[in-house]
């Protein structure tokens, strides 16, 4: 009876730690993974979006865009979705070219902060503003399975011999 | 013996199966209204401590992996925004915050700010309106600023 529960709890022993090492690897490795994945979908999204201004397709970015989306534009100015929308409808605000870089991506389980450095060519307001180095930021949220811009806020870098990267 | 055996084994792979589930289920089931409070709550804490200068807790309060960018445009990492802190390179006269507006989603709070906070610069002093976006992100039962993006406000 002694021999037969010595083996027991051995199997038990074995069975357990398996259990634990097999869970934490995956975990690790779906995490990656994971990231990943989630990167490569929201750079997709920016292309689809930067395509959507450029083009002045409302119906998409409606698409894109959270109804209680937080915008601040380079002047300060703080807009709803309607608003943004509208510019664009009625050519308050028109790109000419999209152009960013230095992208940085943070991944916060489904929350994705994206940077980078913008200098699009764009009307706002009738005035141009054409070779502009901006830091943009974007906020993305993943609701009921879909990649939703929250936020987004631009500042022109004062510096622009610096590209906005402190020295 | 076979079947004593058998029940302990499946016994141990519940056990295993429920602890799977658990670390999957959401941390929080918290209410919208009590999220908002918790990081309004921080983010008063936040500012007592930029007008003291206690980087101690700002740093508990800022994500390693920050991202900041400045009214000037100047993207800024953790270690730098705590030293120009710390050096009196930035320095709060006033802590001026209005028009705070929050949206919760889930486990991360957007927050914008308009702000006329007077604060010196290298070297510079203002307290010209900006605006600003901070966000928050739970993590292991605390708020973390994970971003933080200022913009001047036109006059």
């Amino acid at each position: 009876m002694l021999k037969v529960g010595r083996n027991v709890f051995a199997q038990l022993a074995f069975v357990g730690l398996v259990s634990v090492c097999s869970t934490a690897a995956q975990q690790t490795s779906n995490k990656a993974e994971t990231e990943d994945q989630i990167k490569s979908e929201i750079l997709h999204i920016e292309d689809i979006r930067s395509k959507a201004m450029l083009n002045r397709d409302v119906s998409v970015l409606d698409r894109l865009y959270a109804n209680d989306l937080s915008w601040s534009n380079p002047s300060g100015e703080s807009l709803t979705k309607a608003q943004v929308l509208a510019d664009l409808v009625s050519g308050k605000q028109k790109f000419y070219t999209v152009s960013h870089d230095q992208i940085r991506l943070h991944v916060w389980g489904e929350t994705v902060i994206a940077d980078g450095r913008s200098t699009s060519t764009l009307e706002y307001n009738g005035k141009l503003s054409r070779g502009i180095s901006r830091r943009f930021l974007n906020v993305y949220v993943k609701r009921d399975g879909v990649w939703l811009l929250v936020a987004h806020s631009q500042t022109v870098i004062a510096d622009q011999s610096q590209g906005g990267e402190k020295q | 013996m076979k079947i004593a055996n058998s029940l302990v084994l499946g016994g141990l792979i519940l056990v295993c199966a429920m602890g799977r589930s658990q670390a999957i289920a959401p941390a929080s089931q918290e209410s919208s209204a009590e999220l908002e409070k918790e990081v309004l709550k921080v983010e008063d804490e936040r500012n007592e401590a930029i007008m003291k200068g206690d980087v101690a807790t700002l740093d508990k309060m800022y994500s390693d992996e920050i991202a900041w960018t400045n009214p000037h445009g100047e993207l800024l990492t953790k270690s730098q925004v705590l030293s120009h802190l710390q050096t009196g390179e930035q320095k709060f006269f006033s802590i001026k915050h209005s028009d705070r507006h929050l949206h919760v989603y889930g486990n991360t709070v957007v927050m914008t700010v308009y702000t006329k906070s007077a604060v010196r610069y290298k070297g510079k002093t203002s307290d010209a309106p900006r605006r600003f976006t901070n966000v928050f992100v739970k993590q292991n039962g605390a708020w973390l600023l994970v971003v933080h993006s200022a913009t001047p406000v036109e006059q």
